[in-house]
């Protein structure tokens, strides 16, 4: 589904990103995990087109990333807050998405509705704007959106960052069931080791911005591999 | 499917409503917005007077026979002028791009929609309401229906030509030396003419008569005109991406830095660091550059000078002296606390941290109208009453017209992300910024005319320099006033900086 060849990244000569060849297949729940500056960020804004490579290509669904924008249809991401309009409420901003993902009113809400449990009564029918929001409740909004048309990928920039513990575990569950039932794809970094080793099936490794270990199988073995190098 | 700017272009307008009329800063852009519509709507009378009344005045009163003859021979003029007023005042289209990206929103259609959308100026109709009557009136019967209008369609489409080139020029960056050629090439041909070396406008006169006589060229500037438009969209698709910015910058120094305040305390601490805020933002740092031209400002009062040879103190002297000495000043309180939006709360949570931030910025604006003032003084060429007025006005900008001006500027402050500069964030200098600094204009003349009435003009200046004395003298009192006020609305303010991330 994604395949990377020979990206590389380079700000003023320094090379932040550098990954030689990288497949990730559907229905695969990828992990990225890294210290601060690995370049979990520009390897998704790559992949999502968000920023131009200085050379190699990200291909997804069989196509390069920058030549064509129809994957933008089967892809739904949330990385930061730029990506909210602030003076929308997060109903508004719902709204508009499924306008512009062409989705219709009737799915959009059975969507929204398995979100019930983590916005838990604070995002929808509320007169309030995205800018009024706490952190975590934009961060809920935002994840919100990105699955809102459901897609075939779904790109998530530390999602557990910012959401209580109950928040975190419900959207764990949303994850884990959407990945299970729709082989939904799931792209997600996070430095919360524990939540990434318990819903993904493989984990990718960044240091520096070239992948020092990429792991799958057992959940343990790739806690333990994870807990030796972070653990320094 | 993906959608096309155009499907998008509803959707767009309904969000630039929604975000506007939602802005924290409504009261403030609609009083300026309406000042700027009507002042709008008062040029465009005044043009469409002109342009109705051209070929009357051309042939009656400035008795020339031949108009279209003539007016081929000022055409070129005409375009560079144009050429001046809308670089000047023509903003960049603003839109973030951020928030589409990722969306199933076609990249090339948002750029559609925004060059598009950059056509809705009024300066899209000055052409046509300057020369169309004058079109029906001398070109149609001297040169018939058909090639009457393909003149008229080739000044359009011209000033088209002019409109993306001013926002190809809103994207790069040239070095002053360029500006200063570029400006050169501008002046040459207005020079030539006053100089009675050769006439420009005979050299372009068959180029813009071209179509009277073939008329397939307005063809040819049409093709031109979409040639250009699709480069122009080219280019900003290929810069549409969210590290352009990155990557057309250079990389920060963080060199020692003098601390040239350091002798006013903690006010003094917060004007070098606001110093470094200047000199380290591309935005701040454009309206430093902007302020020379408008130390040159002055020059359009003061040239009649040179011929009348008489040292009379016109009434709007005073005017141009404190547009000359507090143009910075004017220019960059007109955005006083949103420079810094987002570290507001560090002022908040200091022991007098708001009483510091405005002792701060009346240092970097003060020290600002004296370097204005200190780098005006060669117009003492005019005459030596030319600095009488620029004393008087710099008084006044130091000692009441900053304290005005920071009043005003504390009504519903807009937040500002001062790191976004380029790409589609460029706000120029809008007109509403001049009509927001009305007061300090009009105020120093309630001093002035009575004193200049009964007396004379010199009186006058005498007087606003004592008001900007007595303002001087009372500096502590009435910055009290502004951190007061500041007080009373800090929360506000804060809360509509920190929602604004």
């Amino acid at each position: 589904m994604i395949s990377i060849q020979n990206l590389v990244k380079r700000y003023y000569g320094e090379t932040v990103l550098n990954i030689p060849a990288l497949e990730i297949s559907k229905g695969e729940c990828f992990g990225l995990v890294g210290n601060n500056g690995a370049g979990k960020t520009t390897l998704f804004r790559l992949i999502l087109d968000l920023i131009r490579s200085t050379s190699g290509t990200v291909t997804l669904f069989g196509r390069a990333v920058h030549q064509t924008e129809d994957w933008k249809t089967q892809v739904g991401s949330y990385l930061d807050e730029h990506m909210l309009l602030p003076f929308l409420t997060p109903d508004e901003y719902f709204d508009m998405l499924r306008e512009v993902y062409q989705v219709s009113p009737k799915a959009a809400e059975d969507r929204l509705r398995q979100f019930d449990p983590l916005f838990n009564d604070e995002i929808r029918f509320k007169k309030k704007y995205i800018r009024s929001l706490s952190k975590g409740n934009r961060k809920k909004t935002g994840i919100a959106a990105a699955f809102l048309s459901e897609p075939d990928l779904i790109i998530l920039d530390e999602p557990f960052e910012n959401l209580d513990p109950t928040s975190q575990n419900r959207l764990k569950k949303l994850i884990t069931t959407e990945n299970k039932n729709q082989e939904t794809t799931f792209l997600i970094s996070s430095h919360d080791l524990v939540h990434v080793t318990d819903i993904c099936s493989r984990i990718v490794l960044l240091e520096k911005g070239t992948v020092v270990q990429d792991l799958s199988g057992k959940k343990e073995e790739m806690a333990t591999q994870l807990n030796q190098y972070f653990d320094r | 499917m993906l959608k096309s700017g155009l499907r998008m272009a509803p959707q767009f307008i309904r969000l630039w409503a929604l975000e506007l009329s939602r802005s924290f800063s409504l009261g403030r852009s609609m009083l300026s917005g309406l000042l700027v519509l009507l002042l709008v709507l008062l040029l465009l009378t005044y043009l469409v007077a002109i342009g109705v009344f051209l070929s009357p005045i051309l042939v009656n009163v400035l008795e020339i026979n031949n108009v279209p003859s003539f007016l081929n021979q000022v055409l070129i003029f005409y375009f560079l002028i144009e050429f001046a007023v809308r670089f000047a005042f023509q903003k960049k289209p603003q839109f973030n791009l951020s928030l589409f990206l990722h969306l199933p929103v076609s990249r090339k259609g948002i750029i559609h929609f925004l060059l598009v959308r950059s056509l809705l100026t009024p300066f899209t109709l000055v052409p046509l309401i300057l020369f169309l009557p004058v079109t029906i009136m001398e070109m149609s019967p001297a040169f018939g229906t058909l090639a009457a209008t393909g003149w008229l369609v080739t000044i359009l489409l011209i000033s088209n030509l002019v409109h993306w080139f001013v926002l190809v020029l809103r994207n790069v960056t040239v070095p002053l030396p360029v500006a200063f050629l570029a400006l050169m090439i501008w002046a040459s041909p207005f020079v030539t003419l006053y100089l009675g070396i050769f006439s420009p406008g005979a050299w372009f006169a068959p180029f813009f008569s071209l179509p009277l006589h073939f008329p397939a060229s307005p063809l040819l500037a049409a093709i031109i005109c979409i040639i250009s438009y699709i480069s122009l969209h080219r280019f900003n698709v290929r810069r549409a991406y969210l590290d352009e910015e990155k990557i057309t910058t250079k990389k920060e120094s963080s060199s020692a830095f003098p601390n040239l305040f350091y002798a006013f305390g903690n006010a003094g601490r917060v004007a070098d660091t606001e110093l470094k805020l200047i000199l380290r933002h591309k935005k701040s740092r454009s309206y430093l550059y902007f302020s020379l031209f408008g130390l040159l400002y002055g020059l359009i009062f003061y040239m009649p000078e040179l011929d009348s040879n008489s040292v009379n103190i016109s009434h709007t002297y005073l005017f141009a002296g404190i547009f000359v000495t507090g143009f910075f000043m004017i220019q960059y309180a007109q955005f006083f606390l949103s420079w810094n939006t987002s570290f507001f709360d560090h002022f908040m949570v200091q022991k007098n941290g708001l009483s510091d931030l405005i002792g701060g910025k009346m240092l970097i604006l003060g020290a600002s109208g004296v370097i204005s003032y200190l780098l005006a003084l060669p117009y003492v060429y005019f005459g030596w009453h030319i600095l009488a007025v620029h004393t008087a006005a710099v008084l006044y900008n130091l000692g009441i017209g900053i304290h005005i001006i920071s009043l005003m500027a504390l009504w519903q402050p807009k937040p500002m992300d001062i790191n976004k500069s380029a790409m589609f964030n460029y706000e120029g200098v809008g007109v509403a910024q001049f009509i927001m600094a009305v007061p300090i204009f009009i105020v120093p003349y309630f001093v002035y005319m009575p004193f200049a009435l009964i007396f004379n003009a010199s009186a006058g200046l005498a007087a606003v320099g004592l008001f900007g004395i007595l303002g001087l003298l009372f500096h502590k009192q009435l910055s009290g006033v502004t951190v007061r006020m500041l007080s009373k609305s800090r929360h506000k303010i804060s809360h509509t900086f920190r929602s604004s991330s």
